[in-house]
């Protein structure tokens, strides 16, 4: 388990892990615990940000395998030489997903604890209860597009784009979520396991394609 | 002279579009620095990429250290032994130089941190300032960038070394330091170390060339130890009346007003008798021009 996060570690710079693993979800747990105090609707702050979170994890994450799922990506040669090049690459990506679902879904539970000093909030939960695991759907489908690109802007259009398509599932989402709520977060959680699972794959299978030219 | 081989390849092949890499048997000899010359596009980076495992999509087989095949090269920790440095993008760009320092060390258990930087130190990555491992690789100079690459490959453990254009972006002071370099890291192998590069700067690698081989178009056309080359091909001078003479004769030739300098193979030279002309042992750098004249494809 070490050996996995020292690689995730390796991969990630210091500015990256301070921006993604620090700032990113003091920010919402500040703009959300704000909303608590101020009896603001709960659903406003966790759609901002959630959709901030997605729109940042996926632009951040070109400075970890950005263009990394590129055809004949020739900055993979000094990986290409190792042995290990597969086994690092599936401990970043896997401890990137993990981290993502960890991230989204814990920052929820957190806010779920403070939100019993707020009983006027709570019905809120109920509706919001499927943000996490949509935005790690969003999130890591968007990464899954993004690493096939160079250049910072187009990662952002596709973050952008990602974000813009979580935010028009919102509503019919609470609106599913009201009435079939145990089937929409068994859909959701299927969802999550499917695309971490094709994410990881696909990551390994990019690794093997990329000793061959065709 | 008897040689024992680092690699051993037979019926490498490998078909681009328009382009075949064709070579029905490769030696490269052990304890030596082989030097790989030849024309843009006659399919050097193409055989060094085969052979460093970058590229698996070829034919053939290729024998490492007489211990293992291409295949089982992938398995276990095989190309710890093994280092290699390309052109063109050979780190992520967005990796920092304490990335690569970290990164290498997950990749290869032989890789020597303190040897690493101790080497960016001697190479003078920095120039004058302190190391800066915040610093983005894509922000130094391609001269720079191999000179990380050659400190990265040499702060390993390994039995031998691939390297691609090595010279290309350096510096003529470098280039001669890079000499010192394989000089200094074949030695310490006390024979058990062998260098593979490619080049395109004959002259300035010409010391440190123990064993040529010459590729054109996608085949080897001319190989073997540089001291055998150099008796097998003669430089020759003459006086111009015997030009056309000789042009019959020599391997190749330059021509102007006054006379002519060519290449003449050691065997041919009993039919230059008769003729005003001098003879020199020719560089390494002459006898690749010649053999890569005599072969191109290009229109002369």
């Amino acid at each position: 388990m070490s050996r996995t996060i020292k690689n995730y570690w390796a991969f990630t710079r210091w500015g990256y892990r301070f921006a993604v693993l620090v700032v990113l979800p003091l920010s919402f747990l500040i703009l959300n615990l704000f909303c608590l105090y101020a009896k603001i609707p709960l659903v406003v702050s966790m759609l901002i940000g959630y959709m901030y979170m997605v729109l940042i994890d996926i632009w951040a994450d070109y400075w970890i395998l950005g263009g990394f799922y590129r055809k004949s990506n020739s900055a993979l040669e000094y990986l290409q030489t190792s042995n290990r090049f597969g086994r690092i690459i599936r401990d970043v990506v896997l401890t990137d997903t993990i981290r993502r679902f960890l991230l989204y879904v814990g920052l929820y539970l957190i806010l779920l604890v403070i939100g019993n000093y707020y009983p006027e909030q709570i019905g809120w939960y109920k509706d919001c209860s499927f943000f996490p695991l949509l935005c790690f759907v969003t999130s890591q489908s968007g990464v899954l597009i993004a690493r096939h690109l160079l250049g910072c802007q187009y990662v952002y259009l596709v973050a952008s784009i990602a974000t813009l398509v979580e935010g028009i599932l919102i509503a019919p989402m609470m609106y599913l979520t009201e009435h079939y709520f145990w089937a929409v977060q068994g859909i959701l959680l299927v969802l999550t396991a499917a695309i971490s699972i094709i994410v990881v794959l696909y990551s390994l299978k990019k690794v093997r394609d990329s000793y061959y030219d065709k | 002279m008897n040689m024992e081989y680092v690699i051993e390849g037979s019926n490498i092949e490998k078909k681009f579009k328009g382009f075949t890499l064709d070579i029905p048997k490769l030696n490269i000899p052990k304890g030596l620095a082989t030097a790989l010359i030849g024309e843009n596009g006659a399919g050097k980076s193409t055989l060094m990429n085969i052979l460093a495992g970058i590229r698996l999509d070829h034919k053939g087989t290729i024998r490492y250290f007489n211990e293992f095949d291409h295949m089982e090269r992938e398995k276990g920790n095989k190309k710890e032994k093994i280092g290699y440095t390309g052109p063109g993008h050979y780190y992520l760009p967005q990796w920092t130089m304490k990335q690569v320092e970290e990164i290498s060390g997950m990749m290869f258990d032989g890789f020597h941190k303190d040897k690493f930087e101790s080497l960016c130190k001697e190479l003078a990555v920095f120039g004058a300032g302190p190391l800066d491992k915040g610093k983005k690789i894509s922000s130094f100079s391609d001269g720079t960038k191999m000179k990380i690459m050659l400190a990265n490959v040499l702060a390993r453990d390994t039995d031998m070394l691939i390297l691609d254009e090595p010279a290309s972006p350096l510096d003529p002071l470098m280039r001669d330091k890079l000499c010192e370099m394989i000089q200094g890291y074949l030695e310490e192998g006390n024979g058990e170390r062998s260098i593979f590069f490619s080049t395109h700067n004959v002259s300035d690698m010409e010391n440190v060339t123990d064993y040529a081989i010459i590729m054109e178009h996608g085949q080897i056309v001319e190989e073997g130890l540089v001291e055998d080359l150099k008796e097998k091909y003669i430089l020759v001078k003459g006086d111009a009346e015997d030009k056309e003479r000789a042009r019959e004769i020599l391997y190749t030739i330059n021509t102007n007003n006054y006379g002519f300098e060519g290449i003449c193979l050691a065997k041919d030279l009993d039919k230059l008798a008769g003729m005003n002309v001098t003879k020199e042992i020719p560089s390494l750098y002459q006898i690749s021009v010649a053999v890569m004249k005599a072969n191109s494809l290009m229109e002369r």
